[in-house]
């Protein structure tokens, strides 16, 4: 048997989405296990639980062909941040989710990478809708999915994170990027 | 594409066909991952921390280039166990393990034969040099099967360094010139 990972590589302006590599694991694990900076993510207690994150992170994609891509700055090919579509096992609906490391903050990386991700989702998954999960208190979370054009819908209690506030994401319709007249999902070059 | 897993092995013994984990194993190994067997091993899983635990051995494979076996029935895909070769991040030293998902299968051996085929492969293969497997003390069923697998209890074997992992056994396996011989 062979266990093929399609994983693709996209880029914006400022960066490369790709798939993870062993070598990133290092700054998935400085992140997830900080939780200054993970708490609205999902902090992981130990580099073991990060690392088996990590590995989920992989099977996720092999299951639903598509998860986290890690995301890489282009000019310097250093990992950022994380972002792309989050579909586990008790999850609402598939989201759109996005972080960045520390000191990669306030230069609209996220911004860039998520909006990329929800493209690549609507245009090459065919996705019709995306939400985003968000932890109450997570004033820059909101933001962003704000400036992504998305609003709350409700409030639930997430299986992994307790309470979150659900945000629902534009259409691909009314970001001007939907599916062709034949119903098939927009190549996107 | 980011990780080349093309050609993973498949194993064959008399009765059984062991291939890698993979995303067609996840819907059973999380049902098997809520239920009471695994108890010895930080079960029952949650819906959710039995799909991601289930995921993460994909990416086992990934990442390590080897991990758990799906054990088969020969002539079927249909995974009724896990075997083979487990090295998540935090274990000071290889493992193998096992596990048969589906009790109605328990009692045939199979996890036994499962076990002597990967274990000759990870030694054969992957070059390991020595193997344990880490087993709960009340786990029964386990310690005779490693010790059916000619495995000893290493009292000196550190533990990885994980909560609530004080008391487990490290049951060393026979060496590879003892076992590939």
């Amino acid at each position: 048997m062979t266990l093929s990972l399609h994983i693709p590589r996209l880029e914006t302006p400022r960066l490369i989405l790709r798939g993870p590599e062993p070598a990133d694991f290092d700054s998935y694990a400085a992140f997830l296990t900080e939780p200054k900076r993970s708490w609205g993510f999902g902090t992981e207690e130990d580099r073991p639980k990060a690392w088996r994150w990590f590995a989920c992170n992989i099977g996720h994609w092999a299951l639903h062909g598509y998860g986290y891509f890690t995301v890489e700055v282009k000019e310097t090919g250093q990992p950022c941040g994380i972002a792309g579509i989050w579909n586990p096992e008790g999850w609402p609906e598939p989201e759109v989710g996005y972080v960045v490391f520390d000191g990669y903050e306030g230069r609209g990386i996220a911004f860039e990478a998520a909006t990329r991700a929800r493209e690549w989702a609507y245009t090459e998954l065919g996705f019709t809708t995306l939400t985003s999960n968000i932890v109450p208190g997570n004033a820059r979370s909101v933001a962003l999915a704000e400036r992504m054009g998305a609003w709350y819908e409700r409030s639930y209690r997430n299986v992994q994170m307790g309470e979150e506030m659900l945000y629902r994401h534009p259409g691909p319709e009314a970001l001007g990027i939907g599916s062709d007249a034949d119903g098939s999902p927009e190549a996107y070059a | 594409m980011s990780f080349h897993l093309s050609g993973t092995p498949v194993l064959e013994t008399d009765r059984l066909t062991l291939r890698a984990m993979g995303p067609q194993d996840v819907e059973a190994g999380t049902a098997y991952l809520m239920t009471e067997r695994t108890v010895h091993m930080g079960g029952p899983y949650s819906a959710h921390d039995a799909w991601t635990h289930s995921c993460h051995l994909i990416g086992h494979w990934a990442v390590r280039g080897y991990g758990l076996f799906a054990v088969c029935l020969k002539g079927t895909d249909r995974v009724i166990g896990d075997s083979g070769p487990f090295r998540p991040h935090g274990w000071p030293e290889p493992e193998i393990g096992w596990g048969i998902w589906d009790p109605a299968l328990e009692g045939n051996g199979y996890a036994h034969e499962a076990a002597l085929a990967t274990r000759r492969w990870a030694y054969d293969s992957l070059g390991w040099s020595t193997a344990v497997s880490y087993i709960d003390p009340d786990n029964d069923r386990s310690i005779a099967l490693a010790e059916r697998l000619g495995c000893v209890l290493d009292r000196d074997a550190p533990l990885p360094d994980l909560p609530d992992w004080e008391g487990t056994r490290v049951y060393r396996h026979p060496a590879p010139a003892e076992v590939l011989a």
